[in-house]
């Protein structure tokens, strides 16, 4: 079985949204918005989130505003580019996006192999517009 | 008492192959190809080597806080401000124009349209006190 490319695109665009209040639910689960996307110092896994940085100026960052661009083709990138400036010293390894609950519930994750960059005290990490991508399939 | 920093960078500057401390920005684009034609996974730049397509990419509507940060930073790197200085430039910027985002923002230089407003905004106060802060860097430089 596999998704039809109009739910696909619906699927990413609960997942990705652009908007900056209210809640999409899922099944059972109630998400708030907007949603962030988290630099994490270890790779993400399907039970595991990364674990964030912390410390410097450092804030996950929120999708609202920058995905205004409705999926397409079981695809979304974003539409703008997400700033996290002075950042604490660690790895950059991964990315992961989380809802705006008291207790955020992840949703997404980047996984795979480590970004693996190395940040300095006061660096700023970017991830520019059109760069975070999610697929369906 | 003087800090101790360990030298961590172990990327070089995808545009002036500098390896050193300086401070960076860092993507997380899998392919930048470079006016060489060189393909970068993943590059880092310093702040002042940023090329204007991604520094493009941060706007420059002053819309966003860090964004804001990152352009002030680029700015003073290009006007001569780099490695420990640079850092402390941008220490002073998270402190006096807080962009812990989401709650934290100082509602004395953001004005802000509510929590996690992606509106939220630099004021004509918050860019008057950056300016001033790049000035004296700029003097105590002048100065060494």
């Amino acid at each position: 079985m596999s998704k039809f490319t109009t739910f696909a695109n619906d699927v990413l665009d609960l997942s990705v949204p652009n908007g900056s209040s209210g809640t999409v639910t899922v099944g059972s689960t109630t998400y708030t918005l907007p949603f962030k996307v988290e630099l994490t110092t270890t790779v993400s896994t399907a039970g595991a989130a990364g674990t964030a940085f912390s410390g410097g100026s450092y804030a996950a960052q929120t999708l609202a505003g920058n995905c205004t661009t409705a999926a397409a083709s079981a695809s979304k990138s974003t539409t703008g580019t997400l700033t996290y400036s002075n950042m604490p010293a660690g790895t950059w390894a991964d990315v992961f996006i989380k809802d705006s609950t008291a207790t955020p519930k992840n949703v997404i994750f980047r996984g795979g192999s480590s970004l693996a960059k190395t940040v300095n005290a006061g660096d700023t990490c970017l991830i520019s517009s059109g760069n975070l991508t999610a697929t369906e399939s | 008492m003087p800090e101790t920093r360990i030298a961590v960078d172990n990327h070089a500057c995808a545009v002036c192959s500098q390896l050193d401390n300086h401070p960076m920005i860092h993507t997380d684009i899998p392919d930048w190809v470079d006016l060489e034609g060189r393909s970068h996974q993943f590059p880092s730049f310093h702040f002042d080597c940023l090329p204007p397509e991604l520094e493009y990419r941060l706007g420059n509507d002053d819309t966003h806080p860090q964004h804001y940060n990152t352009r002030q930073a680029i700015k003073a790197a290009r006007e001569g401000t780099h490695g420990e200085d640079l850092r402390h430039y941008i220490q002073e910027l998270a402190d006096q124009f807080n962009d812990n985002a989401y709650g934290e923002l100082n509602p004395h230089t953001f004005r802000l349209g509510g929590n996690d407003d992606p509106e939220q905004s630099v004021d004509d106060e918050t860019r008057r006190r950056a300016d001033e802060l790049q000035r004296a860097y700029q003097s105590v430089r002048g100065n060494e």
